[in-house]
């Protein structure tokens, strides 16, 4: 997928620039890049061993917050909700897949369609997750007509029940999620040459077969892309959950960046939310590792 | 035979697309539909109406009369064209020498760059926090937007827009005299537009749509922007449906605008930001 662009030639040919003047360009970008993301990776670990919070000078004290946090039970249930939420990750590879494909076809109006499922792209997610909200409370647009068509005789409160909140929650990363992934994979379809798909429906492969064998092991850089993307997304959500559930009911929708901003910004234990803060850090680390990994691999069938 | 099995799966085709474009759209409808319904007409009605009957554009007048969202979107205008111009600024110059010269640590400091790709602020919240307040920039715009400046996406992107500039062009400025920030401005960085384009439609869209930084760093309520405005009162009025959707809508049409006039360039970003 990283198709570099060929260079013409080397630059380091008759002319010769000032030394400095790469440099020059790049110092404010540097600046920026050591001092809003290098600096505060460092500091976080600093802030993480200290009480810090506002209006103290804050001390440092060990190891006492990551001691605190680890036999704190919520903070493990925050951490099993970001794991759960990574159930986001499958459905966002696969169905944007077969909506491109769907799309990649030569038809009339399709332009139109493709307009209308990258609109919930550009729809700010405070709106997405207030509509949702109105679909599924108790008196919502999806109890009313459930109880209209009689399949519900009793409305369902879908937000406040435990085992079911997170799936809403999901929907609405998934609902808006959607359409970006689609034109991903739309690029990524017009690198397959209809030609091979054509042959191979010549040979007799059934459409199974053609995506099996065809289509995806030509897209699988895409795809690995896209699941990169949507774990970076899924530990990121934050939005739906303050609108749609608060982190309830009962701290079922808390995910570990929730539990973060609670601590940090709710109960304004600075160091304790760093702390936490790192979890996320080393989690993400791991799980792009791990994604890097499995992307470097050639599907095989 | 065939022929008709084909005219079967374009219908097939069609009948799907229709119900994901239902999907996807209708909520949106019922969204425009129930802003236009009075505080006693029901939102909930079963079919839902497509245009209610009567209806009202009171609730747009209230949004902007009775609620401050004229405010609101004034400042979250004001805080994406910050982000759109300090972030396209840092990346066009970050990325030129990237591309074009040859020093000593280019490697290195790509590599710091591509890093930044997978670690997302939100990783960073408490610190960052911590160095908006050091710096005195806590409830200002400023705060919100600085940190997003430096954009590794943005480097990116347009690092791979000014490597496909071919060597003769800057070859043939500095013959006729151009200095370097003569080549940058005026004779490559108007080259690579479309792809600037692209990343500033980008960068405005995710600063729109920004909610869990600007929730920290802006604390007071007139320098709410329209996503914490609308998140704010459907806190305190979630139940008058007809009025939040009225705002709902008001949050949404700018970047709704932006999207149906540039519209080419939108997709353009993002296989752009793909195949890069």
């Amino acid at each position: 997928m990283r198709s570099e662009p060929t260079r013409p030639y080397r630059t380091n040919h008759a002319y010769h620039r000032a030394r400095f003047v790469p440099y020059l360009f790049l110092t404010p970008g540097a600046v920026l890049l050591v001092l809003w993301n290098y600096i505060p990776a460092f500091y976080a670990i600093w802030i993480s061993l200290t009480n810090a919070a506002p209006g103290n000078s804050s001390q440092f004290i060990g190891l006492a917050n990551y001691v605190h946090l680890l036999s704190d039970p919520s903070f493990w249930h925050s951490l099993l909700r970001s794991l759960e939420y990574l159930l986001v990750v499958p459905v966002l590879v696969i169905i944007p897949l077969l909506v491109a494909m769907l799309m990649n076809q030569r038809l009339p109006g399709i332009g139109v369609f493709r307009a209308l499922y990258f609109l919930p792209v550009v729809v700010s997610m405070v709106v997405v997750a207030i509509v949702f909200s109105e679909i599924f409370q108790t008196i919502g647009l999806l109890n009313v007509s459930l109880m209209s068509l009689h399949v519900l005789k009793q409305p369902i409160s879908w937000l406040a029940l435990p085992s079911i909140a997170i799936f809403v929650v999901m929907l609405v990363t998934i609902w808006k999620g959607i359409g970006y992934y689609v034109i991903v994979y739309l690029a990524g379809l017009q690198t397959v040459p209809q030609e091979l798909t054509d042959s191979a429906k010549v040979d007799g492969a059934n459409m199974w077969a053609r995506i099996r064998h065809v289509t995806v092991p030509l897209i699988w850089p895409f795809m690995m892309f896209v699941m990169i993307i949507s774990t970076l997304g899924a530990m990121q959500v934050f939005t739906e959950i303050y609108v749609l559930t608060g982190g309830g009911p009962l701290q079922t929708t808390t995910t570990l960046l929730f539990y973060v901003w609670q601590k940090t910004f709710s109960n304004y234990r600075f160091g304790y939310g760093a702390a936490a803060g790192e979890v996320i850090f080393v989690l993400l680390v791991a799980l792009s590792y791990v994604e890097f990994r499995l992307s470097g691999r050639r599907w095989t069938t | 035979m065939a022929r008709s099995r084909r005219h079967y799966g374009t219908v097939l085709s069609y009948a799907v697309m229709t119900l994901g474009a239902l999907i996807f759209v209708g909520p949106l409808v019922w969204v425009v539909s129930t802003s236009l319904m009075g505080p006693d007409q029901n939102p909930f009605v079963i079919p839902p109406q497509l245009i209610p009957h009567p209806f009202t554009v009171g609730n747009y007048a209230s949004v902007f009369k009775t609620w401050p969202f004229g405010r609101y979107l004034f400042n979250s205008l004001k805080l994406a064209l910050l982000s759109v111009g300090g972030t396209s600024i840092i990346s066009a110059l970050t990325a030129y020498p990237l591309a074009r010269m040859e020093f000593a640590g280019k490697r290195v400091f790509f590599g710091l760059v591509i890093a930044t790709l997978v670690l997302p602020g939100e990783a960073m919240l408490v610190p960052r926090y911590l160095l908006v307040n050091f710096f005195g920039m806590v409830n200002t715009f400023w705060g919100v937007a600085v940190p997003g400046f430096f954009s590794g996406f943005g480097v990116f992107l347009l690092r791979q827009a000014y490597l496909t500039l071919p060597q003769e062009l800057e070859d043939a400025a500095r013959i006729d005299g151009a200095g370097e920030l003569r080549i940058f401005g005026q004779i490559e960085t108007p080259l690579v537009l479309p792809s600037l384009a692209a990343l500033g439609i980008f960068t405005f869209l995710g600063s729109w749509d920004a909610f869990l930084w600007p929730l920290i760093i802006l604390n007071s309520q007139k320098m709410y922007t329209a996503p914490l405005g609308l998140a704010y009162f459907f806190g305190y009025f979630g139940a008058s449906w007809q009025l939040i959707a009225a705002a709902s809508i008001v949050v949404i049409l700018p970047v709704i605008i932006v999207f149906v006039s540039l519209q080419r360039l939108f997709v353009n970003g993002v296989t752009g930001a793909v195949k890069g």
